[in-house]
């Protein structure tokens, strides 16, 4: 608990943008609405536990690499982004963006990204995200300097996998 | 010549050489046709990324997205929409931006243990106001009283008159249960919206802009002075605040109780339109 409202609101201002980010980017990461909003909520939790102790020099990249790992440990257990893409309920009712999610479109990107390895599914969405590549590094775990190289690999691997699910 | 390595085009377009590899690199890039393609090639792909990703976040979860209200102010109109939350509420347990959920009734079968039932109730009167600072005297009583009661003083910037004072002239309302985003449009850089919060310490605002506005702040009252040229503010309320009114001066422009819009005012100068959500 904050001790006081300045305090407070200002912190909290800051964690609703988190919060918003981090459902942007596990959406993008899995495609699961349920678990973008379960995973985010872990991460942003596990932050403000881990604030009690000391603080993260960088929370956003931290955040970041919390919620990376959650995708990947829930990957693993569940094979979550090969065996179940996106669920699909027949019997409950479509929204509209519902609708948009299974249109051509989505299915057309989601294609491409499950062509992709996970890492490479990260430092693109991480890349777009406006992450320095130092950031990038410390939140897939990788070497600085190795940033470029994967990087340059995962566009090459994006482009390829996209040209074969939408040929001009 | 040797060609630039893939790697080193990505960091150049990424911003990430220090000055002397940058020029190095960019001097070779524009006189060697086959590294200008390259480089164009990344930033091709780069750009089919972003429109990509970008796809995925039209359809966001669906949930994020359940009803849009969108209101235009006609010409003549008051400049500025008031945005009143109303009661009655419950103190959230934890900081309210943690309670943000997707309307129960939808919600799909939980992997998580069920949510703790809310502690008993502590009912308020009045919610928050959301007012641009010309508007502030069309408050209504007797939130108005309340307001003036328990306000701190003015919040210590560099003072604006109210006529000069930017104004926003639209608003896009994007109601989800327990939560409101405000987007206000067409406003100018340095437009001041003033939060009151009238003991509502569980109220959240935050900016999702590109350019995220300036916050300063005094107890009880935060002011937010817009910067660019389209204003994302977002209102986050507790679950159990369920009724959001959207005024100008008196007008009620539109009424969104548990994430739905019940009431609108198209008939009286402005568009709102509404997508209800389910279908």
């Amino acid at each position: 608990m904050m001790e006081t409202l300045p305090m407070r609101s200002a912190r909290s201002a800051e964690i609703a943008q988190w919060q918003r980010e981090l459902l942007r980017y596990v959406h993008r990461l899995t495609g699961d609405p349920d678990l973008s909003e379960d995973l985010a909520q872990d991460a942003l939790l596990r932050l403000l536990k881990a604030e009690g102790d000391r603080a993260p020099d960088n929370p956003r990249a931290w955040l970041y690499r919390v919620a990376t790992n959650l995708v990947r440990d829930h990957a693993r257990r569940a094979a979550m982004m090969r065996d179940r893409p996106i669920p699909v309920d027949a019997d409950a009712p479509v929204t509209p963006a519902q609708a948009y999610e299974r249109s051509a479109t989505v299915a057309q990107v989601r294609a491409v990204l499950q062509r992709l390895a996970p890492r490479d599914r990260e430092i693109l969405i991480l890349s777009e995200s406006g992450f320095r590549h130092r950031e990038i590094a410390e939140i897939i775990d990788v070497k600085p300097q190795s940033v470029s190289v994967l990087l340059a690999r995962a566009l090459e691997r994006f482009r390829t996998a996209y040209l074969a699910e939408v040929p001009r | 010549m040797t060609h630039t390595a893939k790697e080193r085009l990505v960091a150049l377009a990424d911003g990430e050489l220090d000055a002397v590899a940058e020029a190095r690199t960019l001097g070779h890039v524009q006189t060697c046709s086959a590294c200008s393609a390259a480089l164009a090639e990344v930033n091709g792909t780069r750009a089919t990324l972003a429109g990509a990703l970008r796809a995925l976040d039209a359809a966001e979860p669906p949930e994020w997205a359940t009803a849009t209200a969108t209101a235009t102010v006609a010409d003549g109109a008051p400049a500025l929409p008031l945005v009143e939350i109303d009661g009655p509420v419950q103190r959230a347990a934890e900081p309210a931006v943690l309670d943000i959920r997707r309307p129960q009734a939808r919600r799909a079968p939980s992997r998580r243990a069920p949510r703790r039932s809310a502690p008993p109730a502590l009912r308020w009167a009045a919610g928050i106001l959301l007012a641009g600072a010309a508007a502030a005297a069309v408050l209504r009583e007797p939130l108005l009283e309340a307001l003036r009661g328990e306000a701190a003083p003015p919040v210590q910037t560099e003072s604006v008159a109210p006529a000069q004072t930017p104004q926003p002239r639209g608003m896009f309302v994007t109601p989800v249960d327990g939560a409101v985003d405000i987007v206000l449009v067409d406003g100018a850089a340095g437009t001041r919206i003033d939060v009151a919060y009238h003991a509502r310490p569980d109220v959240l605002v935050a900016s999702t802009s590109a350019q995220s506005p300036l916050f300063t702040e005094a107890p009880g009252r935060l002011r937010a002075e817009l910067a660019g040229a389209r204003h994302d503010l977002r209102i986050v309320v507790p679950e159990a605040l369920r009724r959001v009114r959207i005024l100008a001066g008196d007008e009620e422009l539109a009424v969104i109780e548990a994430g739905r819009l019940t009431r609108s005012a198209a008939d009286r100068g402005y568009v709102i339109e509404a997508e209800a959500p389910g279908r």
